[in-house]
């Protein structure tokens, strides 16, 4: 930011050599009693000719900052600006009355400085409406809002994104042969509904027995490593007892260690084939069989690799698509309810209703 | 500019040559194929995505699935209907999925298995049923799309046989004759070679089973004619078949015809191809990452006659479009798709048939009657003989060149204006 045409280079006077008075504003020259006013950003005054502001202005001014702490060359925080931070300090005013020859600030939550000018500037509109025809409209607005909040409401255009009331037979009548019998809204909203109430949840539901399947075979994974540590522990406490080699015995233990788990898919698993128990008793009894209970029992299975985070991000991306066309109908209708509102109340207008 | 004034032994060639373009695909293809007219070039990509390129601007027209419903793995194969409108893919994902073109935002029918498919074909379009290979599986499966979904095996149905016959291993590739459609030809993991006829979806019948090696059979392909089998295994041959079908379609005779394979490096192949109609040419893409070409054979000869350079990674996929001559194959390492076609000189000399281009000046030698009065009438009377002859302006050729149908309906993917306009307005 750079300085004004008419603002002199910055200096740092602040006494006169001569007459050793003190010296102020961009001219440099001491107080004779004119309009000053003080700037927050370097506490030094200034004269309002010389900053070319009307004196009528001195009741707005909410923060002043001088022409150099304006464009960085003076000021609390410069060095802030310098380095990049920070930001220029700017003027701030207040709002000014409504009237046009009062420069009074406005009340809190008001357009004028005091009630009387409020009243005096309505009543001006008052005056200026011409025929009394004019003047009974104004009227009857007022009267028949009956509340300020319904009167301020007056002339928005909230009403095309609410839903139609309707009154009279021929308003049903319009409604009726407008936006009821739209195939457009009605084919959207026939989307929407089906796959809010049937697509989504089904995906869903899947997506639940799967987890609960997999609940059910991390039990199974379980119980069988726990079979499978009691066998171990049972093995070293004969190897004990028969005095075997230590060798053996850590053979024995890093061999229970390597099993994996068993695959684990099911074509059904949409419904628990049996208790875990049961299902490990089965195995135990059937250790050489590749399907108990429909269940795959391989150990290494290449066939199903892969099959729990295959089968789950089919359902996770199904669930995603029907999500994202489900904000993209509830956009189509919103948008489509719109367009069939203006219509609405364009053919209530050409109708004269 | 009329390609038929252009020198013909150049329009004529029956191969590519030089590469021409690449696509690039971040996707990363997996598979590849072209519309039946050339129109289209449908990739399969690693992470399940199917995208149509038009094959004149080479820009993505299509995305089949956008909405719901691709694939979540790598697509294996990707088979068009004859009419170009539906299209057949399989997946790792254990699904296969039939999409229609004109409805492309999520598929038409969709089917799926308990492990993955290694690939599919159409074995009637019309009646929307297709053939299957999966993962380890002993036996191929034919589906019926037409209403739910339905598969059933393609299993040999007498029972004397099953106890004597050996074990052919699991399928991997099936594929169907070209001139005969309800012949089914299997490869197995075994190195067998299974012919099926196909009577309904309950009732198949093994006419004919061959062992041809040891190892994986993992391409099998017909040419147009029907007349020409070839077949890819895991010992680095391509072996080229002669095949007879009788007409009650009950005996197969096949004949082996010749043996390819690189004598030096000892390269195993990963794709092999038929040219058109009697399958003149066979291309096939090497295995290794040192080798980057295509090798072009002369199929009755036996002879190796182009390799085509010009990528610089392995090649994976190949397909060849008959109508503008191009061939297209798709990368290992970085997914893109190079093109392979015809390139034509321009040729100043195809302008006007009097004119001859020359190496060197040649003197010119002035005739004795360049410069003699012709008689008005007979030069007349030639003009209006001319005239005469009635030239068909109207009626459109159907073959081109090449002896490709030009009279084939083509179905055109329609635009989607509504939604570019919503991409504009939001």
């Amino acid at each position: 930011m750079s300085l004004p045409q008419w603002c002199p280079p910055h200096s740092t006077l602040k006494r006169n050599p001569t007459t050793g008075e003190d010296v102020y504003c961009i001219c440099k020259r001491p107080d004779y009693g004119e309009l000053m006013v003080g700037c927050d950003g370097c506490d030094d005054w200034f004269h309002f000719t010389c900053l070319h502001i009307p004196e009528q202005f001195k009741d707005l001014v909410f923060s002043f900052y001088c022409p150099y702490c304006q464009a960085g060359i003076t000021g609390k925080n410069k060095d802030a600006i310098i380095n990049g931070e920070g930001s220029l300090p700017k003027t701030l005013w207040k709002r000014k009355c409504r009237i046009s020859d009062c420069y009074k600030p406005c009340l809190q939550d008001s357009k004028y400085c005091s009630e009387e000018h409020g009243r005096e500037f309505v009543n001006d509109i008052w005056s200026r409406l011409k025929t009394d025809e004019d003047r009974a409209v104004v009227k009857k607005m007022v009267e028949q809002t009956g509340h300020i909040d319904k009167f301020k409401k007056f002339g928005q255009l909230d009403f095309i994104d609410n839903n139609i009331v309707v009154k009279t037979d021929d308003e049903k009548e319009i409604f009726d042969q407008i936006v009821v019998r739209d195939m457009t809204l009605k084919t959207l909203e026939d989307d929407l509904q089906e796959v809010q109430e049937i697509s989504l949840p089904l995906f869903k539901k899947k997506l639940e027995l799967l987890e609960v399947y997999l609940g059910w075979l991390d039990n199974v994974y379980t119980e069988m490593r726990k079979l499978d540590d009691d066998a171990a522990s049972h093995v070293e406490c004969g190897k004990e007892d028969s005095k075997g080699t230590k060798r053996k015995k850590k053979k024995n233990s890093s061999r229970s260690r390597a099993r994996k788990n068993i695959c684990g898919y099911c074509s059904t698993y949409e419904r628990i084939p049996c208790s875990v128990e049961e299902f490990v008793r089965d195995f135990g009894s059937n250790e050489e069989a590749t399907k108990i209970h429909e269940v795959c029992t391989k150990w290494k299975c290449n066939r199903h690799l892969d099959w729990v985070s295959t089968n789950q991000e089919q359902y996770l991306q199904q669930i995603d698509s029907l999500e994202s066309m489900q904000e993209r109908l509830q956009h189509l209708i919103q948008a489509r309810k719109k367009q069939l509102n203006i219509q609405y109340y364009e053919e209530i207008l050409r109708r004269g209703l | 500019m009329n390609i038929l004034l252009q020198d013909p032994f150049a329009v004529l060639k029956e191969h590519p040559e030089k590469l021409t373009h690449t696509i690039e695909n971040p996707l990363r293809t997996e598979c590849l194929q072209f519309s039946p007219c050339g129109d289209y070039l449908a990739l399969g990509c690693a992470n399940g995505a199917l995208v149509i390129y038009d094959m004149d601007t080479f820009r993505p027209i299509c995305v089949p699935g956008n909405m719901l419903g691709a694939h979540v793995r790598p697509i294996t194969s990707i088979a068009w209907s004859p009419d170009g409108r539906l299209l057949l893919t399989s997946s790792r994902d254990w699904s296969i999925k039939l999409w229609d073109l004109s409805k492309p935002s999520k598929p038409l029918k969709e089917i799926r298995f308990d492990s993955p498919i290694w690939g599919c074909q159409w074995l009637d379009a019309k009646r929307r049923l297709c053939v299957a290979t999966i993962f380890e599986e002993s036996d191929a499966y034919v589906i019926d799309f037409s209403n739910d979904p339905v598969a059933s095996l393609l299993s040999k149905s007498d029972e004397k046989q099953l106890s004597s016959t050996p074990d052919h291993g699991y399928v991997l590739v099936c594929t169907v004759h070209t001139k005969h459609p309800n012949i089914i030809i299997v490869g197995t993991s075994k190195g067998w070679l299974d012919f099926y006829k196909f009577h309904s979806l309950y009732q198949t019948e093994c006419i004919h089973s061959l062992k041809i090696t040891s190892s994986n059979i993992k391409h099998l392909i017909v040419s147009q004619n029907g007349e020409r089998l070839a077949i890819n295994c895991s010992d680095r041959t391509i072996r080229q078949y002669e095949i007879s079908i009788d007409d009650e379609n009950s005996a197969v005779e096949l004949t082996l015809e010749h043996k390819y394979q690189d004598v030096i490096n000892k390269l195993q192949w990963n794709c092999i191809l038929f040219s058109n109609n009697t399958a003149e040419y066979l291309v096939a893409s090497t295995h290794g990452s040192s080798a980057h070409e295509l090798y072009i054979w002369e199929t009755t000869s036996g002879t190796l006659v182009r390799v085509l350079e010009g990528a610089e990674e392995e090649l994976i996929d190949i397909n060849w479009d008959f109508y503008s001559m191009s061939i297209v194959s798709n990368g290992f390492e970085s997914g893109n798709v190079y093109v392979w076609s015809v390139v034509i000189p321009p040729k100043w000399s195809a302008l006007a048939p009097d004119f001859e281009e020359v190496e060197e000046n040649v003197d010119y030698l002035e005739k004795e009657d360049e410069f003699d009065e012709v008689d008005e009438a007979e030069q007349q009377q030639g003009l209006e003989q001319e005239e005469e002859i009635a030239i068909d302006l109207r009626t459109r050729e159907q073959y081109d060149v090449r002896g490709n149908n030009l009279l084939v309906e083509r179905f055109t993917i329609p635009t989607d204006y509504t939604r570019i306009i919503k991409m504009q307005s939001s």
